[in-house]
């Protein structure tokens, strides 16, 4: 191409600035795109790890305490594992890589990289969110309001089936001197003896209150309702002590040896 | 416009010219003559082959490098910036067109030839003239996203890091689509006769 070629391109493009007004954008103009593209980043991290915070607490908080019934079910395990968080946070992560692409050297880096990095940070700050409780809190707002994202009490009760099990689950309605009574999910009355329990303050470890939602196993006498207990859990989910906010209480009371209990006597 | 005033200019690197242009809009038609033939060159082989169409996508790099000019990020060279820019725009226009990019003979020189030739390991019989057919013939029935990354590595001479900046994709990307580009040419290549297997 010859000079003229050049000089008609350039003046061209001249006049057309000229005539159009065309103005270079100001510098602003590209630091708040930055500022936009790094917070919607920073947005999406921050969503990934509070969904990460609530898939950590689901699982710390699942019960799957039970050895024999969880090998007996194994598939059951399947049934309370968060897939809707699971699947929200793939579309963030999905999100996340989107916008550290749009960054200015965001393009440099391979993707299994950026998304290793974008599965390590939320790692990182959605056990931080858990650990300071709002893994807690996500999981409440989450129980709510996602489809076919049941909350962990319905879940808890649907592995803490019945008696029949040698696991009953339900809400203290008395604490007598030796013994513990529990409204299970039918409105039946258990009594709980802890009389041969050697310390009784053990049921103390695990703060049993009326009005408490405990998960217990044993094994059950249903002629007189009595409930042999060699494990009592409390299914609450609120903070004591110096414990994780919502997290349930794992102290277990250790009342009898556990053989026999899948059995009815 | 003085003598002394374009031997000035001349002397200026990019980056300086970008910034002249910013507080006198006139220093801008120095990038532009800089960079029109190499631009213009570039867009031909990306299948660009109307001489009104390469004007228009000449036109509107330009003023969309203008309009940006105050954005450019200098840990890029300004040289890889103003491709990207080009580059985008000739998408854009596929795309808007509707219409695959046309597969016009590219023009090769001597020593990229050789060079292209002797990474695919052709035939050393072949005359030029035969190599050269071959391969813009070839190149033709490459898929977009190999061609580009040929011509800007072959025929525009550009370093992994600058492709990397001009097609916004990591450098071991643009390294596998590279590698990738060759196997298929030279599998086109093959299937006329030209390459040993």
């Amino acid at each position: 191409m010859n000079k003229e070629s050049n000089n008609t391109l350039s003046k061209s493009v001249m006049e057309k600035i000229e005539t159009e007004q065309t103005k270079p954008r100001p510098r602003v103009y590209f630091t708040f795109k930055n500022i936009l593209i790094w917070t919607t980043a920073l947005v999406t991290v921050v969503l990934g790890s509070l969904i990460v915070s609530s898939i950590v607490f689901r699982l710390v908080n699942l019960d799957k305490v039970l050895p024999p019934r969880v090998y007996e079910r194994a598939w059951q395990m399947t049934e309370t594992l968060p897939f809707t968080l699971f699947v929200l946070f793939i579309i963030f992560g999905y999100l996340m890589y989107k916008q550290i692409r749009l960054t200015r050297s965001g393009y440099k880096y391979e993707m299994p990289v950026i998304f290793l990095s974008i599965g390590f940070v939320s790692l990182v700050f959605g056990i931080l969110f858990y650990v300071v409780g709002v893994g807690y809190h996500v999981d409440r707002i989450t129980a709510k309001g996602l489809p076919f994202h049941p909350g962990i009490e319905k879940l808890q009760s649907r592995q803490w089936t019945t008696s029949d099990e040698g696991v009953i689950v339900g809400e203290v309605v008395s604490i007598e001197n030796e013994n513990i009574f529990l409204r299970d999910r039918s409105g039946a009355i258990w009594n709980i003896p802890v009389e041969d329990l050697e310390d009784k303050e053990d049921v103390q470890t695990v703060r049993l209150f009326v009005g408490q939602r405990i998960g217990v196993v044993g094994v059950a006498n249903t002629n007189d309702k009595t409930f042999k207990a060699c494990d009592i859990r409390s299914l609450e989910f609120k903070k004591q002590g110096f414990q994780i906010e919502g997290e349930r209480n794992f102290v277990e009371v250790r009342m009898y040896k556990c053989e026999g209990r899948t059995a009815l006597q | 416009m003085s003598k002394e005033n374009i031997t000035n200019h001349s002397k200026l690197s990019d980056e300086e010219l970008v910034v002249l242009s910013l507080a006198d809009r006139d220093s801008f038609r120095y990038l532009i003559e800089r960079y029109e033939e190499k631009l213009r060159r570039y867009s031909m082989k990306l299948g660009i082959a109307r001489i009104g169409e390469t004007d228009d996508l000449l036109q509107n790099t330009f003023i969309k490098v203008y309009e940006n000019l105050a954005g450019f990020n200098t840990d890029l060279s300004f040289s890889s910036w103003v491709y990207r820019i080009a580059h985008n725009e000739a998408m854009t226009m596929f795309r808007r067109r509707k219409v695959r990019p046309e597969g016009n003979l590219i023009q090769i020189e001597d020593s990229d030839l050789h060079k292209i030739a002797s990474d695919i390991d052709v035939l050393k019989y072949a005359t030029s003239k035969e190599l050269e057919n071959t391969t813009q013939k070839s190149l033709v029935e490459l898929d977009q996203k190999y061609k580009e990354v040929i011509i800007l590595f072959y025929f525009e001479h550009k370093s992994y890091d600058e492709i990397s900046d001009i097609l916004k994709l990591s450098p071991g990307t643009v390294a596998t689509r590279i590698r990738r580009a060759k196997n298929k040419l030279k599998q086109i290549m093959v299937n006329q006769g030209y390459v040993y297997e």
